[in-house]
């Protein structure tokens, strides 16, 4: 079995993943945001074992986010790492009048926005896309099974459609699908009016439907 | 249109997608990230796990503070000063020589009482001081009247004394009472000497259970 070292110092096995990634996140069963609130609450009295539950539950969905909006994977552990952090030093301070979920997808909106901002004098790195392009190029497509090459071809035409959105449809539309708010929500992390999250999603799943549509018929 | 509505509709409920999304798109964060992040929150609460290690009422550290420096001062006063102890081992060993010499008290010339109780003029009370010196040396009668003894100030016989000195001098010391007892068993008073002795008996057994010994 591989290990890894850790920062500890300690040796952890590589095969045994701390968190078990959920089959299809979107479709396990949500848990109780007051759940989520009480484990945050807990976690801010000092329990450990709380925030351990609470970053299981919602690492997967908030790390598809951060990588599907920064379309590139060291910007997104980045901007994961940030979320967590502002997460953790405003552990005192939290509240629990809205969903844990809308309270953590807000702060990563925040750190999305002010990433771009920040990023806006900086010329762009190579994208996700791109790279995952460039991957199976250089790998080569006689190795691989067939079945493989299929889904890496479905999901990079997927990540070529969303990132031609713009970005507030993007934004959008991954909330809907990663962080399972309500229009409601969406509209509050956003900023904007419920309709207009609602206009923005119904243009977004439009076009990402025309595109893939559109790549199915060229391949 | 309207289909298209009832498709959003659906796609806005979560019942149906409206294209199908590819299983490869679920990534994971990186492990050394996960690490890195549950690190700074584990460090994040550890100043305040140390502060709860006492959970007991606000009051509760003073108290044990407080008990604890009352013990420790009772320690060092017990081991600095001085013990009474000796003392005390000192008489009690001078009482039990006194037991010992009581034989030899009846023998040695005692002075004359005419009946119990009663004192001839001839013969003075015995000085407090030399109570507890053994009668048996008649080289310590002359320092009976010396300086005053230390187990016999000590002596718990002394409160009965002074209550009832005039009724029965003799009993101000163990060997005039022993004497007096045995002098009443030659004159044939047994009855007075028995009670004499159980008197005797009674009030050196409480010295002996005091809490002075």
């Amino acid at each position: 079995m591989n290990t890894a070292i850790t920062m500890d110092g300690l040796t952890t096995p590589i095969d045994e993943p701390r968190f078990a990634p959920p089959k299809r996140a979107r479709r396990v069963a949500a848990v109780s945001d007051d759940e989520d609130a009480q484990l945050m609450l807990a976690y801010a009295r000092g329990e450990m074992r709380s925030f351990e539950t609470l970053y299981a539950r919602h690492r997967a969905a908030l790390y598809r986010y951060l990588v599907r909006q920064a379309r590139d994977t060291e910007i997104a552990n980045d901007l994961f790492q940030e979320v967590w952090s502002r997460v953790i030093v405003n552990r005192a301070r939290y509240e629990p009048r809205a969903k844990f979920r809308t309270f953590l997808f807000t702060l990563a909106h925040n750190c999305f926005i002010d990433h771009c901002r920040r990023a806006k004098s900086r010329p762009q790195g190579l994208g996700v896309e791109d790279a995952d392009a460039a991957d199976l190029l250089a790998a080569g497509d006689d190795a691989r099974p067939d079945f493989e090459l299929e889904r890496d071809e479905s999901s990079r035409r997927y990540r070529a459609a969303l990132a031609t959105l713009p970005p507030e449809q993007r934004d959008v539309y991954l909330l809907h699908e990663e962080s399972e708010l309500s229009l409601e929500e969406i509209a509050h992390v956003t900023g904007v009016g419920a309709e207009t999250a609602k206009s923005r999603l119904r243009y977004a799943v439009g076009k990402l439907k025309a595109a893939l549509a559109a790549a199915e018929d060229l391949a | 249109m309207s289909g298209d509505d009832d498709e959003f509709d659906q796609f806005l409920a979560r019942k149906r997608p409206l294209f199908r999304r590819p299983s490869a798109d679920e990534v994971e964060p990186p492990h050394d990230v996960d690490r890195l992040v549950l690190r700074q929150a584990r460090d994040a609460i550890k100043p305040s796990q140390a502060e709860r290690l006492y959970r007991g009422p606000g009051w509760g550290v003073p108290l044990a503070v407080a008990a604890t420096l009352l013990v420790c001062l009772s320690m060092v006063l017990h081991v600095v000063m001085p013990k009474e102890a000796p003392e005390t081992g000192a008489a009690t060993l001078q009482v039990a020589h006194e037991m010992d010499a009581a034989p030899a008290a009846a023998a040695a010339p005692e002075p004359s009482a005419d009946r119990f109780g009663e004192v001839t003029n001839n013969s003075a009370p015995p000085p407090v001081a030399a109570r507890s010196v053994p009668a048996s040396a008649p080289a310590a009668d002359a320092a009976r009247a010396g300086a005053p003894d230390r187990a016999t100030v000590a002596s718990p016989a002394a409160a009965p004394r002074a209550a009832g000195a005039p009724a029965a001098a003799w009993r101000a010391d163990s060997k005039s009472w022993l004497a007096q007892i045995e002098r009443l068993r030659a004159e044939g008073k047994t009855a007075e000497a028995d009670a004499e002795l159980a008197l005797y008996k009674r009030q050196h057994r409480a010295y002996a259970a005091s809490p002075d010994r």
